[in-house]
């Protein structure tokens, strides 16, 4: 995958897409935009007049060197051929070690149990390949692989984005369009000198402050 | 055969747990049980409504939900410290016991079965720990039918199950000697001990093979117990993406902290029984003495490795290490970092180091005050590994951890159930052995 953060506008749709998709309950998010430097949300970085307002999104990195998949005791995570990491819920114990081991803050766990508004009971939403997960387990994103695998179809997130900043596809195939975008245009992965090797490229906002940092919110 | 006439004096006075029980002692157990009671409470709530009722959180932000803020925070909190801090006191008892046996210091006989004790009552403590942790214990068999072996959790699951088997085999082996005598003295529990005693006859051929599998399995614990704590510390110290866990000091430094905690009980332990049943004739105040020595040796260690660990973080810190280390100098938990240091480890140093200079500064009750000082501090020092460093995760951090009322009570559950089930086995074997008094 790959996030054109020049593109970004920091709307939320494709976590909103997302949650829909997933049917992820209230409190949780597999998708999340950043503001880069900010104090709150949505606010610049820099000092006034040198400021700049830029968006990090992100979901699971899906990293081929996953800590999260290394350290699961039971293998309720683990990496499909084609490079997906899933978690299944099914498995789950609810240590939390992949929360603590993910270095972006990625897994979510259901600490309550899940509900939604208005009630799933009465409204359906999401697709029917992904239920509503028990109490006490963690959960993240899957890059809906159950859209993927069908073969034509692209993860929610891509189909909704209205800037266009989001791109899917196979990057071991050298003619995607994926792979032709990294060999076109700066990219950078997030931490990687964590040695995680994510799955997901970022290319830099257009003039970014010197000091491109991402923290908070 | 008249009751009590064939006891010694010392067998007498070593047995009067078994045979007397007092008011206070009810009074005590009854406390104990109401506690216990509300712990269960606490932890039904826990399982029904979700660990929402405890303080922990997930990393990132997320809007409120029925009241409780969920918003960013730790995702392990005081049920983890709980964990490392059981373990911890587990890892004394019996490996000083087996040291005393491998290194054959009989003047620690004494304590040897006070310690072996704690160790197979704390590491249950240890367990259930976990077992409040994980946010479904329904399904922690799952660690036995698709565990995976690559994961640091199996590897404290295979270390702790092969340490808690060793623990049981060793006190039983070591105990079954006195509980045929037991047999003998006590005429009214005779068939309960003579069931557990297994058809023990009390032969020299018997006694001797007794001491040879004791001595191999001493071999065999001690090499087990650091292991055990090793591999706690693997836990947080092989987590790249944490600052001020990911670390080759963590090890050393962990097994170092268990060895002190577990002494330091084992000094408590050994003086709450001396000054209960007036042993001062056993537990001498030699014994003591040598206790406190290797308490206070072992805390030097302790210090010296987290006077290094803070002057490698604090001297030219990477950004990300510093701000972990900030949070506990001059950020939120300064107020319990600061404590920890002087009052927790501070003046139990003190304590410990002043009869090096002046020989008459030892007090065996003032030892007893800093050894309990040294466990609180412990368990604080755990709490202060753990959550600092889950609060600055690597890209974002949001919130902090204050553990809740219902999680605080379920983590002292641990406390009240491990001091009922040290009293059970106080009431029902000798505390310690018979043949060392009988020399």
């Amino acid at each position: 995958m790959i996030i054109d953060l020049s593109r970004c506008l920091g709307c939320w749709t494709c976590a909103l897409g997302c949650k829909e998709e997933n049917n992820e309950p209230i409190g949780i998010w597999w998708n999340r935009i950043l503001t880069n430097g900010g104090k709150e949300i949505d606010t610049p970085s820099g000092t006034y007049p040198d400021v700049r307002m830029t968006y990090l999104p992100i979901n699971c990195q899906h990293c081929d060197n996953a800590p999260c998949v290394k350290v699961c005791p039971v293998g309720a995570l683990q990496k499909r051929n084609d490079g997906i990491v899933f978690l299944d819920w099914g498995t789950c114990i609810g240590c939390r070690y992949c929360l603590v081991a993910c270095p972006y803050g990625i897994p979510a766990f259901n600490w309550h149990p899940p509900t939604q508004s208005p009630p799933s009971s009465q409204v359906k939403i999401g697709a029917p390949e992904v239920p509503l997960r028990p109490v006490g387990v963690a959960e993240k994103c899957t890059f809906c692989f159950h859209r993927v695998d069908k073969g034509n179809l692209t993860p929610a997130c891509i189909e909704v984005c209205p800037a266009g900043a989001r791109f899917f596809g196979d990057l071991d195939d050298p003619t995607s369009q994926v792979s032709q975008i990294i060999q076109s245009k700066p990219t950078m992965r997030l931490r990687e000198e964590l040695g995680t090797e994510p799955s997901v490229y970022y290319i830099p906002p257009r003039n970014p402050l010197k000091n491109f940092e991402v923290t908070q919110t | 055969m008249k009751k009590g006439s064939n006891m010694t004096k010392n067998e007498e006075s070593i047995l009067q747990p078994l045979v007397k029980t007092g008011t206070a002692f009810y009074i005590f157990v009854g406390v104990l049980l109401v506690l216990t009671g509300w712990f269960l409470y606490c932890w039904y709530t826990q399982v029904s409504e979700g660990l929402v009722v405890t303080g922990m959180r997930s990393v990132y932000n997320a809007p409120n939900y029925m009241g409780y803020n969920i918003s960013g925070g730790s995702p392990w909190g005081i049920y983890v410290t709980n964990f490392i801090f059981w373990i911890g006191i587990s890892h004394a008892g019996i490996a000083i016991s087996a040291s005393v046996r491998l290194m054959n210091l009989n003047k620690y006989k004494v304590v040897a079965r006070m310690a072996e004790v704690l160790t197979l009552v704390a590491l249950p403590m240890a367990a259930l720990s976990i077992v409040f942790d994980v946010g479904r214990p329904d399904r922690l068999f799952n660690l036995l039918s698709v565990g995976r072996f690559q994961a640091p959790l199996l590897w404290d699951l295979s270390a702790i199950t092969t340490y808690f088997m060793g623990t049981i085999i060793y006190l039983y082996l070591s105990l079954r000697g006195d509980i045929d005598k037991l047999a003998s003295r006590l005429p009214k529990r005779e068939k309960f001990y003579r069931r557990l005693a297994m058809h023990y006859e009390g032969t020299a051929t018997e006694k001797e093979v007794h001491t040879k599998t004791l001595w191999w399995l001493a071999v065999a614990i001690v090499p087990i117990m650091v292991t055990v704590h090793s591999v706690v510390s693997f836990v947080f110290g092989l987590m790249v993406a944490r600052a001020s866990w990911y670390s080759t000091i963590f090890a050393i430094y962990f097994v170092v902290g268990a060895i002190v905690s577990g002494v330091a009980a084992v000094y408590s332990l050994a003086w709450i029984l001396r000054w209960l049943y007036k042993w001062q004739t056993f537990v001498t105040d030699e014994v003591l003495k040598g206790i406190s020595w290797a308490l206070r040796n072992v805390l030097i260690i302790y210090i010296y490795l987290w006077i290094a660990e803070e002057l490698t973080t604090r001297y030219q810190g990477p950004a990300a290490e510093l701000r972990v280390s900030d949070f506990l100098w001059s950020g939120p938990y300064a107020p319990i970092f600061w404590p920890l240091a002087i009052i927790g480890f501070g003046i139990p140093a003190i304590i410990l180091l002043a009869p090096v200079f002046k020989k008459r500064a030892f007090n065996p009750a003032l030892i007893f005050a800093a050894s309990i000082i040294l466990n609180v501090a412990l368990w604080v020092k755990r709490f202060t590994i753990v959550v600092p460093s889950l609060l600055n995760p690597p890209l974002y951090s949001t919130g902090i951890y204050i553990p809740t009322v219902t999680e605080v009570s379920i983590m002292l559950g641990t406390f009240w159930m491990a001091t009922l089930l040290y009293l059970a086995f106080l009431k029902l074997f000798p505390i310690i052995e018979l043949d060392v008094v009988e020399a």
